[in-house]
């Protein structure tokens, strides 16, 4: 494929432009994702845990399968005292 | 062919992967344009009413609805046009989250999650303390400037910071500072955000003190938090190691109990005797505390309080615009007051120009986001179009906490307002004085009348009322806050039957992540201070974090620091916040400074010498107002204004061997006066000199690039993105058909099953490049 560079500017790593086709397709809800009131439910519940940083655990095993899948995995005490260890040695500011 | 142009266009990185961006067609909707006329017709309405009402019945919805819909205009249009014309997003290029994904501190994560860890980053006690106080000149003055300040400074500095750090691989300010605006100016920048830091987390201790000072029920639910999150730490660590979510509740569940438990304390004859503590013991305690808090591990103490005081900040303040759309209440402030014109105000001194600029710092302008713009969020973004809702509109969600904050402080009844933000000397402390006081002050209602007299009841009332001994002389705002919190959920039935209880949990909210600021602040500074001192010969170890003695040497100097500073506040016979506050506002203002410049002399650098203006115009309003605010404090020849001013006036005063000084009772007061304003002189001049070393730095390499038609800078070179996520909350119908598409070849847009694609950057690496600054 060729590389193309649209014409606003952007796009410097693309090698592909489609032209949009507008036909108002868009991602449909699977059986398992339930009704409204449930998704509405697991996305309210993702946002806060998410928020609150009780889904760290969750997406550090997520990153070890798809990242390093034949090594050994922290457990989640371990996994919290790494984070704790490294935020004492990276502190991030909070603002006034 | 312009049927296919309508409908935009898709950008692939990799053939066998769906398209990672969108170019969205040019033009605007049909409803887009019925939306953003209809909020345009209610934002003008809005402000007409601001700016024409007056008398007894201004209702603070005026306020919410004109800035809500300025907000989304500017939003939709001026951060566009930044976005189009200057930062030019491309989302075929990975972010430094997806770049560098390593599971914890990069990692690309969920807009709206990060919006709101963007939004509990950048928001604290700033923008609900600085209306408060800036509530003395009257309404108008404070709602215009966070509302403008906000759209056209504020939220710009943070986009474009936000922008520039991602094209960075995430550095930080300090280290973007170094890298555009070479060694020299990158080392004064250092020292600049070092020596503001001290002076912030002073400014904020001295605010929690003015809430805490003989009150028993505050100290004892303040106290009580740190068992409590010891409890927690020893729970997520040893009892059910890991259970964060568990602890989390049991900590607020235990923080409640304590903000009930102290309405016992209070009136308990011994234990209130134990509980109450005077100025000084408190800041001798927090700053003990702060020690201990920046030395001890990070589980025991700062991870738990975190999980609490993310929780009562969104918490609290959503609850807190709620509140106000629900009451309604009306404005007991007028529109302005006649402090804004004479200087004389009790809560600063100084005129409408350029005082309110620098007394509303967070919420309008704020130098500190860029530390958090740069660093922390970067490193967590999935699409560089996503910054602007995140960065622009995480700033503007904090303008509009400073309005519900102003807001909060107007509807105060006016007497009450003054006497609680009133230095001691000038109330003298009891109900009696501080109604003479009030009524002396001339005050008038909205339409222009004379506000009746106070009588001393009111004073006593209104302290009866939530519980405290005493409202009188409460400087620093958090407790003005708190009691016009109090105020209008009190008029909430059943919710407002508990007044006194709202009260304290407004102090304890504030308490909570003004503690955290304190106790992140040193550790961040005493990093800074440790690398610093790193570079001396000889004294490498300090460069060891792990190395103890260093850690324990750094800590104590941080908090010899901002501790003397917050000794001398309280103990200052002028009043502290009064004395401190324009130098912590001053200090903010300098760091936006040095900021817009390093935005500014990367657009010139870029040969955008046409877009400039946009971060120009923010730049040099700031640096304008906050060098006139820096010029009377240090040159003015009054002594309510210029610290040297008033330095010489008591050295005067002193040689002439007088036993009293404006408010200074003693020959001993008068000594404190003269070593307080030569500390706060001194400050005043190195931040204005700093700033303008960094600034001329950044004007010469902004002129050597339009003498050149532009300079290579330190963008990073960038990989391909292999991942996909709409840029606003809602994704756009284009951004619809490629999620679409990413469904049908079944595999997550998001990239949380495929990360990283490339690079790994070690836990060591990333360490050192986070010390660094």
């Amino acid at each position: 494929m060729t590389r193309s560079r649209p014409a606003s500017g952007t796009g410097r790593f693309a090698i592909a432009a489609e032209p949009g086709r507008g036909d108002g397709s868009a991602p449909t809800h699977r059986p398992e994702d339930g009704d409204v009131v449930q998704r509405a439910w697991r996305g309210t519940v993702a946002v806060v845990r998410g928020l609150a940083g009780l889904d760290r655990y969750d997406r550090y095993v997520n990153h070890r399968l798809r990242a390093h899948p034949d090594e050994p995995m922290l457990t989640e005490a371990e996994f919290w005292r790494c984070a704790w260890e490294a935020e004492g040695l990276n502190p991030a500011a909070r603002c006034c | 062919m312009s049927a296919t142009r309508d409908a935009g266009q898709k950008l692939k990185t990799d053939p066998s992967l769906p398209p990672v961006a969108v170019i969205e067609p040019p033009g605007i909707s049909t409803g887009q344009k019925i939306l953003f006329t209809a909020l345009g017709i209610v934002g003008a309405i809005a402000w007409y009413f601001i700016a024409t009402l007056r008398g007894e019945q201004v209702s603070a919805v005026w306020f919410v609805l004109a800035a809500v819909c300025t907000y989304l205009i500017f939003l939709r249009f001026y951060a566009k046009l930044i976005e189009r014309r200057i930062h030019r997003p491309d989302d075929t290029r990975a972010t430094p989250a997806e770049e560098f994904a390593n599971g914890r501190d990069f990692e690309p994560t969920n807009r709206a999650v990060l919006f709101g860890h963007h939004f509990a980053a950048i928001a604290g006690a700033g923008p609900l303390v600085g209306p408060v106080l800036a509530a003395q000149m009257g309404y108008l003055p404070g709602t215009i400037w966070i509302i403008v300040g906000v759209v056209l400074a504020g939220a710009v500095q943070d986009y474009m910071v936000l922008h520039l750090s991602i094209r960075r691989n995430g550095r930080s300010l300090g280290q973007m500072a170094r890298d555009e605006l070479g060694t020299v100016g990158g080392w004064f920048a250092i020292v600049g955000v070092l020596t503001i830091m001290i002076i912030l987390i002073a400014v904020l201790a001295i605010v929690i003190i003015g809430a805490l000072a003989s009150s028993p029920w505050g100290v004892f639910s303040i106290a009580m938090t740190i068992p409590i999150a010891f409890l927690m730490g020893l729970y997520m660590r040893y009892l059910r190691p890991g259970k964060v979510g568990e602890a989390s509740v049991i900590g607020v569940v235990l923080l409640v109990l304590a903000i009930a438990g102290g309405s016992l304390v209070n009136t308990h004859p011994v234990l209130a005797q134990i509980f109450t503590l005077t100025p000084v013991q408190l800041a001798y305690a927090i700053a003990i505390y702060g020690f201990l808090a920046a030395i001890l591990p990070v589980w025991l103490l700062l991870a738990p309080r975190d999980y609490l005081s993310t929780f009562m900040k969104v918490g609290t303040i959503v609850f807190l615009a709620l509140a106000i759309l629900v009451v309604r209440p009306v404005m007991s402030m007028p529109a302005v007051t006649h402090f804004a014109l004479d200087g004389t105000g009790p809560a600063f001194a100084g005129n409408l120009f350029p005082f309110l600029f620098i007394t509303i710092a967070c919420g309008a302008l704020s130098g500190f986001h860029s530390l958090i713009s740069s660093g922390t969020t970067p490193k967590m973004i999935q699409k560089e179009s996503q910054a602007r809702i995140i960065g622009y509109g995480g700033m503007l969600t904090e303008s509009f906490v400073a309005i519900s904050a102003l807001i909060t402080a107007a509807v105060i009844d006016q007497h009450l307002y003054f006497g609680m933000n009133a230095p001691l000397g000038l109330t003298g402390g009891t109900p009696a004085t501080a109604a003479a006081y009030t009524n002396g002050l001339h005050l008038v209602t909205g339409a222009g009348a004379s506000l009746p007299d106070a009588s001393p009841d009111l004073f006593a009332q209104a302290a009866a009322g939530v519980g405290e001994k005493t409202i009188i002389s409460r400087t620093g705002g958090a407790p003005t806050l708190a009691f016009g919190m109090a105020h209008i959920l009190s008029q909430i039935p059943v919710v407002g039957a508990a007044k006194a209880f709202w009260y304290h949990f407004a102090v304890m909210f504030e308490a909570l992540f003004i503690l955290t600021t304190v106790d992140a602040g040193t550790r961040v500074a005493r990093f800074m201070l440790s690398d610093s001192l790193a570079n001396i010969p000889g004294w490498r170890k300090f460069r060891d974090p792990s190395w103890r003695p260093g850690a324990w040497i750094c800590t104590a100097l941080v908090v010899l620091g901002w501790g003397s500073i917050v000794v001398m506040g309280v103990t200052d016979p002028l009043g502290g916040i009064n004395m401190l506050f324009p130098l912590f506002g001053i200090a903010n203002q300098l760091l936006a400074a040095i900021a817009l410049t390093v935005v500014f002399v990367v657009v010139m650098k870029k040969g955008l010498f046409r877009w400039a203006w946009i971060p120009a115009l923010p730049l040099l309003w700031d640096l304008f107002i906050t060098m006139w605010a820096s010029w009377q404090k240090i040159f003015s020849a009054n002594p309510s204004l210029g610290y040297w001013a008033l330095n010489a006036a008591a050295r005067a005063a002193k040689t002439k061997g007088a036993q009293t000084f404006s408010t200074a009772k003693s020959p001993h007061e008068i000594d404190m006066v003269i070593r307080n304003t030569a500390v706060q002189g001194t400050l005043s001049i190195l931040y204005a000199v700093l700033v303008l070393i960094v600034f001329v730095i950044g004007v010469a390499i902004a002129v050597r690039a339009v003498r050149r038609g532009g300079l290579p800078d330190a963008e990073a070179e960038g990989v391909p993105s292999r991942i996909f996520a709409p840029a606003g909350f809602v994704p756009t119908a284009l951004e619809k058909e490629v999620l679409a598409e990413w469904q049908a070849a079944d595999i997550n847009p998001y990239g949380d099953d495929r990360l990283p694609g490339m690079h790994h950057a070690s836990q060591q690496e990333t360490i050192q490049e986070e010390n660094e600054l």
